[in-house]
């Protein structure tokens, strides 16, 4: 009864918008591998397999009509990493963008960094409306003038023209990961920010491109005796000199970079007893962190293993304060999953703009909402099947076992090729976007 | 300006002002930096209403342009009708100012600065105030930061009620909500206090600065160190321990090391701007806390300090400070974990022999010294090699050569060929500080075996070397050491020995001269013609067209030329090769 209607939390969520192309025939490089809102929530960008980025801008226009209020649309598209060959090591780079951040807004313009493997790059989004007119030896349509009847200067001037936005890059921090870059943050000094990859994390400033401080390195002399790679990383919000570290054996680190230039030794573990009745083979695959996130007020972070969302208090390093099943019914199937290798993917989770829903994705395009005081969840789906304008989602319920009741989908029907791994929340209002595979849905809370 | 037929006159400044706006960014480069070639053949009028106006709008440009452009418009007051009409030049400026790139923001606000002294003080409120305002609450940092570094110039010169404005403005910009903006606040606060009124100082300055040195992110209180000396300058001694030590104790023991760090770094115009009797009070134990720091990058620094805060102790004490307070330091330091830390002080632990004199350099230095100059870091030795001269000042030559010259043999045959290299690069500095004799007497047999060294680069160096020390000791000396010695090589068995003979002729003969160079090493060159390695036959090639010029025509007429002609023949490519070149390079043929 509780559930009717919106589901766990009171919010109903309606389809506003896909993007993308609908054809079952998915190209590789149009498989979406990020999706980040700007701090106003008025940009959601987006990074694919193939380099590119697209930037959607929310519709200022109709914001007076609540119905129309979440419109994105396409604002900018650039191609922001190419295909490269490390001919040293005899490695391809891919384009792949795998982590896009913004940069608090600073002017006009609008930043943000985005990354492959390899290459960070900061990128200027701006917009230009006025152009220079008026040539001295050649019309404006580039015929040239007779020199010799000039009998004037002219200066250009400005004259208003359509609006045209123009992304350029600014920075290129090159040369500085030896192993794949998995996580970008920008520090709240709004002057640095870290990169992290498998082994290392790096403190670069966002004004010099030609070095970086290694400030985490965890790479043993010995590379047989590698036990745990970093998995992701990410600043507090508002301490500039805290920043997190999560690793493939399920801790989470806490460094303070106040206390040493060189933050191996961390000020604070945290870590949950593993339940020894649940040890299995694939216990360390699962307890894997894939996403580590903050909350906005500072005081949580959340981490994603394979089957759960763990919500810590920055004060308790011993146990999260909040655990939340993402997909309980998967742990009978991890043999199945290990070998079609998803046991390996890495899904991300986000917070709501006041810290009170988390939001992360499942398989069969399910994605997950979990509402913290009441501990209530939900699961939504993303499709095409339910995506007419303004259409309420309907809560999905997966059948774990025993009897299929109606209405339920049986473990065994999942698709799981169909995953959703990137979600993102708008940073105040209940606009969410769901990567599926290559299409982008925006959804947002139904307003009566 | 223009008559009514084309006017030729007007070609380049037509080019120029269309490459303004050209594709290409180098063009545009070189038109913004012969923007006054455009201003001038416009006239100041058309300048004010046409070309300023354009500009104002370039800031989509690239970096390079707009960064140029900012320098430009600096001097451009005589373009625009002179100090009259200078508000003109603010537009543009203002919009610069508020770009995202620091390095044009920081050049568009160094111009402004500039321009400011060429306001009328009328002008100045009329025009040049209300910008710093508009820019001081403007919606992006960026503006506000720029902002920061306009108050200092204007504020001594403008009314007590646009003072008292400025002031205010300067505050609410202290505790903006951005840390950039507190950033640039602190990095002002220093500049801003010195226009301020003594009263000011104490009533408005103190307070932010105390406020920026506990703010929350160690990035702004940092910045507030760098402005605690010129606050101290500012402050009569008696308010100092009240206004200004609490907040500089607070720093010197604050939680991040980065503070720390600036607090060492900066420890020398500390203590010159708080005055000796604070400085034996409260720096000399802060001082001791640094250095024996736990964030190695904060020992590093204060180690870079040591020399120059004992320098500057009060005289009366000096000594008793360092040898109670400093040096106990100082000895843990050399043997630090961290090379960096050993290293900065290596720099500078020979500069306190000056200070400390003979007895105590011998009794509590060297010591130290000798440890440094075994350290396993070579750029630990080698900073103590680089600064031998000072204590050679000290305690003379004799002890010098009897405590470190045995640490220096063993480092020049040190098995790492790398460490070698080095050694070898202080050897002229060394020789100049230890002079001839010493040198001949102790240093010279170990020059000549680097010669025949087995790694090429030792032999390479040591044959560069031989030419910087005939350099310092002469030709005289030159054929008295060491010409005999390189010259009793070419009949070594080893093809590569003979070589560095002919190597080390073709450095050697110039700095030895006509006459050397004729008598004592042409004719062994001659005689290594027929050489049986191919190799050696075309480097005597080689090293007869080096030294050609040394020699008069005589003997290349009667000497040089024949054996040349007979290498010219050789059954070896390479030699004939470089026979030929040399022919055709001494015009012999």
């Amino acid at each position: 009864l509780a559930s009717a209607g919106g589901g766990a939390n009171d919010v109903q969520w309606c389809f506003s918008q896909v993007k993308g192309a609908i054809d079952d025939d998915v190209a590789e490089a149009d498989i979406i591998s990020t999706v980040e809102f700007n701090h106003s929530g008025e940009l959601l960008a987006t990074g694919d397999k193939g380099g590119r980025v697209v930037i959607f801008q929310q519709d200022t226009e109709n914001k007076s009509l609540p119905q129309c209020r979440s419109e994105y649309n396409v604002y900018s598209t650039f191609q922001s990493h190419e295909p490269e060959f490390d001919y040293l090591k005899s490695l391809e780079i891919e384009e792949k963008i795998n982590k896009i951040r913004w940069l608090p807004q600073k002017n006009a313009a609008q930043f943000l960094l985005s990354t492959n493997d390899k290459t960070i790059k900061l990128w200027k989004i701006s917009e230009r409306d006025k152009r220079p007119e008026g040539y001295n030896l050649k019309e404006e349509d580039g015929r040239c003038r007779d020199s010799t009847t000039i009998t004037t200067l002219r200066v250009p001037v400005f004259r208003p023209m359509d609006l045209m936005v123009e992304a350029s890059p600014r920075r290129v921090f090159a040369n500085a990961h030896t192993y794949h870059i998995n996580s970008i943050s920008v520090n709240s000094d709004n002057e640095t920010y870290l990169s992290a990859d498998d082994l290392r994390v790096n403190l670069w400033h966002l004004e010099i491109t030609d070095r970086s401080f290694n400030i985490v390195d965890i790479k043993p002399a010995n590379m047989e005796e590698l036990t745990e790679v970093i998995t992701a990383a990410e600043f507090h919000p508002h301490q500039c000199n805290t920043f997190v570290y999560s690793s493939s054996k399920g801790t989470i680190r806490m460094c303070d970079m106040r206390a040493s230039a060189l933050c191996d030794k961390h000020s604070k573990l945290f870590e949950e007893p593993e339940d020894p009745s649940n040890r299995s083979f694939f216990s360390e695959i699962i307890s894997s962190i894939s996403d580590v996130k903050f909350s906005h007020s500072g005081r949580y972070m959340m981490t994603r293993d394979y089957l759960s969302v763990k919500i810590w208090d920055l004060n308790m390093e011993n146990r999260p304060v909040e655990t939340y099943q993402v997909h309980e019914y998967l742990r009978s199937k991890l043999c199945s999953l290990y070998e079609n290798d998803c046991i390996f993917d890495k899904f991300e989770c986000c917070w709501n703009g006041n810290d009170s829903v988390v939001m992360t994705g499942s398989y069969n395009n399910f994605f997950r909402m979990l509402e913290r005081t009441q501990r209530r969840d939900i699961t939504l789906e993303a499709s095409r099947e339910s995506s007419k304008a303004r259409q309420v989602l309907k809560p999905r319920r997966v059948c774990a076992g025993g009897k299929r009741k109606k209405d339920e989908i049986s473990v065994d029907s999942l698709d799981f090729n169909k995953k959703i791994l990137h979600t993102a929340w708008h940073p105040q209002e209940n606009i969410i976007a769901v990567a599926t595979t290559n299409n982008l849905y925006i959804f947002q809370e139904k307003v009566n | 300006m223009a008559g009514a037929e084309g006017d030729d006159s007007l070609y380049p400044i037509a080019v120029l002002i269309d490459e303004l706006r050209n594709e290409d960014v180098q063009l545009r480069l070189n038109s913004i930096k012969k923007l006054s070639t455009i201003a001038l053949a416009l006239g100041v009028e058309r300048t004010r209403t046409e070309l300023l106006p354009f500009l104002t709008d370039t800031i989509y440009d690239e970096d390079e342009v707009l960064l140029a452009l900012a320098e430009q418009l600096g001097s451009f007051t005589v373009l625009v009708g002179g100090p009259e009409y200078v508000h003109c030049l603010l537009p543009p400026l203002e919009s610069l100012a508020t770009v995202e790139e620091t390095v044009v923001r920081d050049k568009a606000v160094e111009s402004l600065r500039k321009i400011s002294q060429e306001h009328s003080p009328v002008d100045l409120e009329v025009h040049f105030e209300p910008l710093v305002k508009r820019l001081a609450c403007g919606d992006w940092f960026t503006s506000r930061t720029s902002a920061c570094g306009l108050f200092s110039v204007c504020y001594p010169r403008v009314s007590s009620t646009v003072k008292a404005e400025i002031r205010q403005h300067f505050r609410t910009l202290c505790s903006d909500d951005t840390p950039m903006v507190r950033r640039a606040a602190a990095s002002k606060l220093g500049e801003f206090a010195k226009v301020l009124e003594l009263d000011y100082v104490k009533s408005d300055i103190i307070p932010l600065f105390t406020a920026l040195a506990s703010d929350e992110q160690d990035s702004v209180r940092l910045l507030a160190v760098e402005a605690c000396v010129s606050i101290a300058t500012l402050l009569p001694q008696e308010d100092l321990e009240a206004l200004v030590m609490p907040t500089l104790r607070q720093a010197a023991e604050d939680k991040s090391w980065r503070v720390r760090y600036m607090v060492a770094d900066k420890f020398s115009e500390l203590q010159k701007a708080v005055g000796p009797e604070i400085t034996k009070n409260d720096l000399v134990p802060a001082f001791q806390n640094l250095l024996k720091d736990c964030e190695a990058e904060v020992r590093a620094a204060a180690a870079n300090k040591v020399k120059e805060f004992c320098e500057n102790l009060p005289e009366d004490s000096r000594e008793t400070i360092i040898m109670t307070h400093v040096l106990p330091c100082v000895k843990e330091l050399v043997s630090d974990t961290n090379q960096h830390v050993k290293s900065a002080l290596a720099s500078v632990i020979m500069g306190l022999s000056t200070i400390l004199g003979k007895d105590n350099t011998v009794e509590h230095l060297l010591p130290l010294f000798l440890a440094q100059l075994k350290d396993e870091c070579p750029e630990v030795r080698l900073n103590i090699i680089s600064n031998l001269d000072c204590v050679n000042e000290v305690i003379g030559i004799r002890q010098l050569s009897q405590s470190l010259l045995p640490a220096i043999v063993e480092l020049a045959e040190d098995a790492k060929w790398r460490v070698r290299l080095a050694i070898i690069e202080y050897m002229p500095l060394l020789a100049g500080q230890l002079g001839v004799e010493f040198f001949d007497e102790k240093l010279n047999s170990l020059c000549m075996a680097w010669l025949v060294d087995h790694v090429y680069a030792i032999r390479e160096a040591a044959t560069c070397n031989l030419m910087k020390l005939v350099e310092k000791f002469g030709a005289e000396w030159a054929q008295n050491t060491i010409v005999p010695k390189v010259l009793s090589m070419s009949n070594d068995p080893n093809y590569l020995h003979r070589m560095t003979t002919l190597f080390c002729i073709n450095a050697l003969s110039e700095v030895c001269g006509q006459e050397i160079t004729t008598k004592h090493m042409l004719p062994v060159v001659l005689k290594m013609a027929s050489d049986q390695v191919a190799n050696v036959r075309f480097n005597v090639a080689k090293c007869l067209q080096k030294i050609g010029p040394v020699l008069d025509s005589s003997a290349l007429q009667a000497e040089v030329k024949p054996v040349l002609e007979i290498l010219a023949t050789d059954q070896d490519m390479d030699v004939k090769y470089f026979a030929q070149e040399a022919i055709s390079v001494l015009t012999l043929a």
